[in-house]
Order: C-alpha cells, then sequence, then structure tokens
C-alpha cells in the first residue's frame, strides 16, 4: 500500500512539476526571510542578516535538489534533465557532432551489415525442424568426396544406429517446362526423392499429396509434386492442376499429383527456379552408378561425434565391381552448406571489427580534444556541488546520446547496404536468399551502438574524476601538465589505430595482388583478340542433329573480314567459363574401369580449328578435324597430364581409351588452364562434334579477330539472331571479361576487404590529422615562445609532425606484426602470393606512411601562421 | 549496518518534526526554530529540513497548505494527518523502549 501511495504521489508530480517547484522556490523563500528578520530582531544590520540567513541554510542548490529528489522521480527526471542538457551541448557543437555521428554511422552500419551476414549464413539454423540433428553422409575415395548408391545407403542404414531418419536426392536437374502455346520454355529444376526426404526436411504439401513408396516406377508418365510457385505461375493457383500432365523434358512426362508448401527446397540449393519433385525410379535405385546425396537425422541427444565414431568404427564401402574402397563420413548439414564461405565471413568480421576499434579510438581521441575545452565547465560545475558521478554521468548520457543516435542511422545504413551487398554476392553463395535482418542483427546493432557510445564517453569521463579543482579551473589554452597527459592517450589511440589500419591495408593488399596474378595468370592459350560468342538456342532445337545451326553459324562468322579463325565447342561456354563437364571411367582400351582405374576427365567437344583459334599449340600428332566426321573412327586428342596419367612413359598417339566409346589418340595438347586459372591443370579429353553428336543449346564460338578489330560484338550477335531470332542469352566476350565473370568470387571478397581497408585507413588519418591539429591549436604559445627565442619554422613542423609520427611509427611497427599473424588467415584465398610477401608489405607500409606524413604535414604547416607576439600576448 | 544506522538518525529527526506539529500547523522555519529552542542542543541543518518535510508529506504523515503568516506573509504550512498522529504515537513508544533499553545497558546499577 505504501508503494502505491509512493507511485501515486510521484506520477501526480510530474505532472505538476512547475508548481512544485515554485512552491518550493517560495517556501525557501520564505525560510530565509523569516531566518533574516529573525537576525535583524537580534541586532545585525540588514545586508549581514540576510548573508547569515543564507549561511545557515547551506548549499542553496543542493538543498533544494534534495528536497526535489524526495517528490520528483529521481533518477528517471535526472536522466531526462541530462538528456536535455546533453542535446543542447551536442546541438551547440555542431561540427563535433556531426564527425561523431557520421563516424558512429559508419561502424554501426558497417559491423551490422557484416553481422547480418554472418547471422544468416553461419549462425541461424537452417530452415528445416531440428535442423542442428541434420546430417549430410558422404563417402571419401582417392578422388575426394563423393555421394552414395542406393545399395550404399541401405548398408549403411542397416549398420548405424546413430541415426533416426535418412533421406535421398539427386539434383537438381536443370529441365524446362514446355508450354503449347510458346517456344519458350518456362525454366525448372527437377529434383529425384526418396518419399522419405519430405519428412525427413519437414516440407509439407498444401494440396494433393506427398509421393508414396510405390510411385517409385519406371513408367512414363511418372508422377510428381510440384513447387508452390509453378503451381502459381504456370497452373494459375487452381486445385484441378492435380491430375494434370506436362513434359519437362524431351521425351518424358510427369503427372501432377501435389503442390509443395512455399519454399520447400532441399538445403544449399542457390538454384532459383521451381521445383519439380519425383521419386528415384526403380532402376536407378538398382543402379550402383547411380549416386545421391544423403541426408539423415541424428536421433535426440546424441552427438554427431557419436555418430562419427561409430561410422569410423565400421569397415570401409566396398564397390560390387571391385572398385576402390570408400571411407563414409557424416558432417553436420549446415558446416557442409556453408563450406568455404565460414572462413571468407569470419575473415570479414574480423575485418569489420577492425574498422570498429578504429572508429571507436577516433571517436574517443575526439571527446578527450571536445573535453578539454570543457575542463572549466566542468570544474566549475563540480566546484557548484556537482558530484562526481553526477559529471561522469552527463559525459556518459552525451555519448551514449551520440551512439544511440548514430546506431539507428547505423541501423539504417546496414538495411540498404545489405540489399546492396546480396546482390553482389556470387550466385552460389550459400544461404544468400535468407540474408536480412531480424531481431539478432537489430539486437547487435543496440549493442554494438551502446557499446561504442559508453566506450567513447568512458574515457573522458574517467579523467574528468581526478579531483584536481585548481588545476582545471585555472587551465587555460597553454597550460601544461594536464593536456599532456591527455595528449599522451592521443598518442596512444593513434598508434593503435595506425597498427589495426596496417593489419586490414596489408591483408587487402594481399588480395588484390593475388587477384591481379589470377587476371593476369598465363593460361597457355593466346587470349589477345580471342573473343567467345555464346548463346542459347530455344527448346525446339532438342535433337543432337540441331547442332548444325551452330555449323553453319561458324561458317559464317568465318567470312567476317576481321575474323581470322573460328571453331565452335558444343553444349559449353568456352575456356574459364566456370563450368566443367567430365566423364568418368576413362581408361586404356583392354583395362577394367571398375578397378579403381577409371580416370576422370575433363571434356570438350570441339570443331575444326579450336586449337588453332585459343592459340593452343599440337604437340604431337594432329588436332580435331573436320574429316572427324560420321561413320569414320572416332579420335580423341588428349592434353599432356592426360596423356601421362592414361599411358604413363608411353606414346600416346595411336593408342586407344575406352568409356565414352572407343577413341584413337590423334593429338597431344600441351597442358592449359581450362576450368580454373589455380591449382591443378585438370586431365583434358578433346573429341569432334561431327562423331559426338550432342545437346547443343547452349554452345558457343570461339573467335579469333585481327587485331584491335572492334566490329565483332555486333557483327557476330548480328550473324546469330539473323539465323534464329528466338536466341537467347546471347553473350560476346572478351577474355579478360571472362576471367572477370570467373573470378566472381575472389572479387567479391577482395572488394570487401579494400572497402574495409579503406575506411580504416581513412579513419586512422583522420585521427592523425586531428591529433596534429590539436597540438598546434594546444601548443599555440609555446610554438610562439620557441619562435620568440630563435626557433626556426621548419623546427617547429618537425616538432609538430613528431608528435604524429612517433606513435604513427610505432603503430607501422606493431601492425606489421599483426600483418604477419593475420595474413595466414588468408593463405586459403591467396594466389601466386605468400601471405608474407615484403614487395606487399612494403608497399603497404610505404603507402600508409606517405598518407599519415601528408594528414600530419597540413596542420603542422598551420603553425606558420603564429605570429609570436600575438600567441604570447594570448591568453 | 550502515544503512540501519542512517535511518535511524533520519527516523529521529522526522519524530521531533512530528512532535512538534502537534502543537498545530507550523511552517518549515518555526518547525525547526522550536526543535532548536526546546532541544537546546540540538542544531537542526536547514539543508536537510525540507527534505524530510516533503518526505513526510509524500508518505502523508503531513498535509501541506499555504496561509498567511503571523507576519502577514505567504507561507507553506505543515499539519498532522490522522495517519501522522497514529504514526507519531507508535514511533514515540518505540523510542521510549529503545531509550529504556540503551538505559539499562548503559547504566545497569541504577536499574537495580
Amino acid at each position: 500500500m505504501p508503494h502505491v501511495r509512493w507511485l501515486l504521489y510521484r506520477l501526480r508530480n510530474i505532472w505538476h512539476r512547475q508548481v512544485r517547484e515554485s512552491d518550493l522556490d517560495a517556501e525557501l523563500r520564505f525560510h530565509l526571510d523569516a531566518e533574516a528578520e529573525e537576525q535583524m530582531a537580534a541586532g545585525l544590520p540588514a545586508d549581514r542578516a540576510r548573508q547569515a540567513a543564507r549561511r545557515s541554510l547551506g548549499n542553496l542548490a543542493l538543498a533544494k535538489e534534495d528536497a526535489r529528489a524526495v517528490w520528483s522521480w529521481g533518477p528517471v527526471e535526472r536522466l531526462f534533465q541530462d538528456v536535455r542538457y546533453a542535446i543542447r551541448v551536442l546541438a551547440r557543437q555542431r561540427a563535433f557532432t556531426a564527425t561523431s555521428l557520421a563516424t558512429i554511422v559508419l561502424i554501426v552500419g558497417g559491423t551490422t551489415a557484416v553481422f547480418t551476414l554472418v547471422n544468416a549464413v553461419l549462425l541461424r539454423p537452417l530452415p528445416y525442424p531440428a535442423s542442428g540433428r541434420l546430417a549430410i553422409i558422404q563417402a571419401q575415395d582417392p578422388r575426394g568426396q563423393t555421394t552414395l548408391s542406393y545399395a550404399d545407403v541401405q548398408t549403411l542404414q542397416g549398420q548405424l544406429s546413430s541415426f533416426e531418419a535418412w533421406g535421398l536426392y539427386r539434383g537438381p536437374g536443370y529441365a524446362g517446362i514446355l508450354d503449347e502455346n510458346s517456344d519458350h520454355p518456362l525454366p525448372i529444376q527437377d529434383m529425384r526423392i526418396t518419399p522419405e526426404l519430405f519428412p525427413l526436411l519437414g516440407l509439407r504439401v498444401v494440396l494433393g499429396r506427398p509421393l508414396a513408396p510405390d510411385d517409385a516406377t519406371d513408367a512414363n508418365p511418372d508422377v510428381a509434386v510440384i513447387g508452390h510457385d509453378l503451381w502459381l505461375t504456370r497452373f494459375g493457383g487452381t486445385p484441378d492442376v492435380l491430375g494434370k500432365s506436362f513434359e519437362f523434358r524431351p521425351g518424358r512426362t510427369v503427372t501432377v499429383v501435389g503442390v509443395a508448401a512455399p519454399g520447400a527446397d532441399v538445403p544449399g540449393n542457390w538454384i532459383s527456379r521451381p521445383i519439380v519433385w519425383h521419386l528415384i525410379r526403380a532402376s536407378e535405385r538398382s543402379s550402383s552408378n547411380m549416386r545421391f546425396t544423403v541426408l539423415a537425422r541424428l536421433k535426440a541427444a546424441r552427438p554427431i561425434s557419436a555418430a562419427k565414431a561409430e561410422i569410423a568404427a565400421r569397415p570401409p564401402l566396398t564397390d560390387p565391381n571391385g572398385g576402390v574402397n570408400r571411407r563414409v563420413d557424416a558432417t553436420p548439414l549446415l558446416d557442409h552448406v556453408v563450406g568455404d564461405s565460414r572462413r571468407v565471413l569470419w575473415v570479414f568480421f574480423g575485418a569489420v571489427m577492425c574498422v570498429l576499434l578504429i572508429g571507436v579510438a577516433n571517436l574517443a581521441s575526439l571527446q578527450l580534444v571536445r573535453n578539454a575545452g570543457r575542463e572549466r565547465e566542468l570544474g566549475l560545475r563540480s566546484a557548484l556541488g556537482a558530484s562526481r558521478w553526477r559529471l561522469i554521468r552527463q559525459l556518459l548520457v552525451e555519448s551514449v546520446l551520440l551512439g544511440v543516435v548514430g546506431g539507428a542511422g547505423g541501423l539504417l545504413a546496414a538495411s540498404s547496404v545489405v540489399g546492396f551487398v546480396t546482390s553482389m554476392l556470387p550466385a552460389n553463395f550459400p544461404r544468400a536468399d535468407q540474408i536480412g535482418l531480424d531481431r539478432s542483427v537489430w539486437l547487435f546493432a543496440a549493442l554494438v551502438s551502446a557499446l561504442v557510445g559508453v566506450t567513447i564517453g568512458i574515457i573522458p569521463a574517467l579523467r574528468s574524476i581526478q579531483p584536481r579543482l585548481m588545476e582545471r579551473l585555472n587551465e587555460g589554452a597553454g597550460s601544461a601538465t594536464l593536456s599532456h597527459r591527455r595528449a599522451r592517450i592521443q598518442r596512444g589511440l593513434i598508434a593503435f589505430e595506425t597498427a589495426a589500419a596496417l593489419v586490414l591495408l596489408v591483408g587487402a593488399s594481399l588480395l588484390v595482388n593475388s587477384f591481379g596474378r589470377l587476371m593476369t595468370e598465363d593460361a597457355g592459350m593466346l587470349e589477345r583478340d580471342l573473343w567467345v560468342v555464346r548463346g542459347a538456342l530455344p527448346m525446339r532445337y532438342r535433337s543432337p542433329a540441331d547442332s548444325d545451326f551452330w555449323s553453319s553459324a561458324v561458317r559464317i562468322v568465318r567470312q567476317l573480314p576481321d575474323v581470322e579463325s573460328a571453331a565452335l565447342v558444343l553444349n559449353d561456354g568456352g575456356p574459364l567459363d566456370g563450368g566443367d563437364i567430365r566423364r568418368a571411367g576413362i581408361v586404356p582400351e583392354g583395362q577394367s574401369a571398375a578397378q579403381g582405374r577409371g580416370l576422370s576427365l575433363s571434356h570438350r567437344n570441339v570443331g575444326d580449328g579450336y586449337f588453332r583459334t585459343l592459340g593452343i599449340p599440337i604437340l604431337a600428332g594432329r588436332p580435331i578435324l573436320d574429316t572427324d566426321a560420321a561413320g569414320t573412327e572416332g579420335v580423341v586428342v588428349l592434353n599432356q597430364a592426360a596423356a601421362a596419367a592414361l599411358w604413363p612413359g608411353e606414346d600416346p598417339l595411336g593408342k586407344r581409351l575406352t568409356g565414352a566409346g572407343k577413341l584413337r589418340v590423334v593429338g597431344v595438347v600441351p597442358d592449359f588452364k581450362l576450368t580454373r586459372l589455380d591449382g591443378e591443370v585438370s586431365l583434358q579429353m578433346y573429341t569432334s562434334i561431327r562423331q559426338q553428336p550432342t545437346l547443343a543449346q547452349m554452345s558457343t564460338i570461339m573467335l579469333r579477330a585481327r587485331p584491335g578489330s572492334r566490329s565483332i560484338p555486333d557483327q557476330t550477335k548480328a550473324i546469330l539472331l539473323n539465323l534464329e531470332k528466338e536466341m537467347s542469352q546471347v553473350d560476346v566476350l572478351t577474355m579478360p571479361q571472362v576471367r572477370w565473370k570467373l573470378l566472381v568470387s575472389e572479387r567479391f571478397r577482395t572488394a570487401v576487404l579494400l572497402v574495409f581497408a579503406g575506411t580504416a585507413t581513412f579513419l586512422a588519418l583522420v585521427g592523425i590529422f586531428g591529433l596534429v591539429s590539436y597540438a598546434v591549436a594546444q601548443r599555440r604559445r609555446e610554438i610562439g615562445l620557441r619562435v620568440a627565442l630563435g626557433a626556426t619554422y621548419p623546427q617547429v613542423v618537425s616538432l609538430m609532425l613528431r608528435q604524429a609520427l612517433v606513435p604513427t611509427i610505432l603503430g607501422i611497427v606493431v601492425g606489421t606484426f599483426g600483418a604477419l599473424a593475420a595474413g595466414r588467415l588468408l593463405t586459403a584465398f591467396l594466389f601466386g602470393v605468400q601471405p608474407t610477401d615484403p614487395v606487399t608489405f612494403a608497399t603497404a607500409i610505404g603507402l600508409f606512411f606517405c598518407a599519415a606524413f601528408v594528414a600530419a604535414l597540413f596542420p603542422a604547416l598551420r603553425s606558420f601562421r603564429i605570429d609570436p607576439a600575438v600567441a604570447l600576448r594570448h591568453e | 549496518m550502515k544503512d540501519g544506522q542512517t535511518q535511524f538518525i533520519q527516523g529521529t529527526f522526522e519524530l521531533l518534526i512530528l512532535r512538534t506539529l502537534i502543537y498545530g500547523p507550523a511552517h518549515g522555519h518555526a518547525i525547526a526554530k522550536h526543535i532548536q529552542d526546546s532541544s537546546e542542543t540540538l542544531r537542526i541543518e536547514t539543508g536537510s529540513l525540507y527534505p524530510a518535510l516533503h518526505r513526510l508529506e509524500a508518505q502523508g504523515l503531513v498535509r501541506p497548505a499555504w496561509r498567511l503568516s503571523d507576519k502577514g506573509k505567504r507561507a507553506k504550512y505543515y499539519e498532522l494527518t490522522a495517519a501522522g498522529k497514529r504514526h507519531l504515537t507508535a514511533e514515540q513508544s518505540r523510542w521510549d523502549q529503545f531509550v529504556r533499553a540503551i538505559g539499562r545497558v548503559l547504566q545497569p546499577a541504577e536499574s537495580e
């Protein structure tokens, strides 16, 4: 009850505070009058009586505040007061406030944006029920991670007790739905699954029924559950979709039995096409060559380590055909989906934390400088009875207010930056579709803002604890000891900022250097004047015979005056397009692929003149020719690595290989980089398009032009569209453009780190600039004195420069060691550059030092403007 | 421990204020004068008088009213409420007990 009364009393007083305030004044005034009258009655003269009365009451302001504390809402009211005061102070110091806010927006925005990525990709669970218990089961053979056959899974299911449910899928496969009315297929992806996959991943159907075990037949038409988006766009979202059939691949038809819930997808699938779900066919189950992605859910409370131990205890999987044994392993699904991006994101996070720390250091040093100008104000307030805690609170309220306002701006900035960054992400970046601002992002932004606010307030606030009242009240523009201590803190901050910025700068330089090397790495082709002309034919070109379209296109292209040579590569985007087609089980004639000796080769189906166009010499034998046509013996050209792998130490010419039909080796080309610029050169085989007809909807004409020719893009595009006006995705690229596209992941992380390094460097330079500017202003009198006593201006300038450059050099030394340590984290991302590369280090250090020197020089030169006569008189 | 001590001292001060008001409404200055004069030794810190009065008001033990003082000026008078009177009686008997108890400990001979 008393509490309620107390609360009501205070609530009332919030509304009536004006009245209470004047009442209190009147009450105290009356007291003073009464006391004074009494003193006068005792014989004191009027003025002395008044003074005596005043003294008897003690500190009037404090008495008032104590009385007010009774009826006002103590802490809350005082907080409001502090906030009001802080707003006034900040509004008055506009330059300071703007600089601080901009910095806070920058660092809160940056950290929040990166955290949004980290949160969405690494921290948030996958969108499946009990997703923490989902694991992917893979086999490991000497060539790396592989998927498992249906029989493998049945063996494992019988042996392992750690898992309660299993689900298999194979896909996505690219396909399209043909529309009766249009020639443009609607792109879809088909996903072959076992019926258990839907319950395992918690996927539901919203219409019809899910797939059932006895749906698995080899019959055509097959049955399918279609994606929700496909239902809406293609079937108008009506229930009569059930029972409808459509062709999704030439000659393959499915009948719809159900519609999946929106968003149903397999883990880590980044292809954004509607999905058609159907069952793994009976024949695919019995084949040991048909491999599937295998997911399983751990039993409750069983850790992944227990499952791994159980798997390790069982014998490796044997191949029924006598191939190599394979070890099985289980990986938590999230780890598998995120893959290499984990490291990239943590590097980003580390980088943005560096930026955050530099920003905070800058803000703290800015606060120090600003509060230096307020020493008198603070001293005065404490002389008037403000408690130390009160002053500290005031400073903290100011900085936290900055933090909150800046943080809100940062969050706003982050939400727009995240959209931009997401659009820049490489297409295969895991979970990119799940990136967005959620509650943990908000919480993170709030936490960072609060931390920034408190941190930048606490340093100057703690300084104001020091009870050097007189020193503070006396402190003028030039006086000594306090500003010395302040300068020491500032120099420490500069050294710290320099070190952190240098670490980022070196890291970014390493990535830039590595990127540059990838762009210029010799792939073994003559890339000057080499053009790549790509296009996609409409869906009705679906017979292998339709590759004739391309042959005639090449013939026409060759007629162009600027074209020296041109050649086809079917069903491929040309060298370094980022994709690869592989043929497994290639062996020399007479050997069995099942002995584990079958090799996997990159396979390209090329036309006459391919190697000549690419500028690749023939080392032995001959290239693929126009005469290698249907009806003649199948031929193949190998690269050196493939030849050496198939026939070590022997001459491969004239020998035959099997696995992709029987082919005679007619030529050997040097190893050149076909699929990727880093890493080993793959084993390669080239066959003739006239002997191995393939689907050719997406194909490429490689073209060598006369030097300096600019008309190629327009002319070739015109030729293709002239031949088939419904041709899509027509693209004409130079090789640097091809590389640029190929290096999308490298480009992305280099760009992000460059932005961070640039920001960090900029902030550090601002810090240095500020330090010297302040030192010059602060030491006007001293400079004036020195000049008056005979110092030259260059001497004075170098004195001022030393202020900043000594801590900068210290920071560079520390930062160099930091970069040496941090560089190791980047090793996985570096190509052709050591993480300790001395040239990169020297460049980064040199650049930073020059920039720091300039940043310090400009304000230092201002000491020229100090006139000793004026400076000495000033005080 | 320390907390109990201050409360005890504070409580006493407020007890004295309430006791003063038993003779009728009075303003702060008069209350201070009265306590000072009647105790002969206690010095009232004016700085803590008004906070104490406001506290009593907040607890509903006194009721404020603006009246003209005997010298014709507007002054804030405090008056005991019914709750204030009850509180005073209870506190006074507790104080008496306390004093007796202290007395017995300090001068055991006399109590025999």
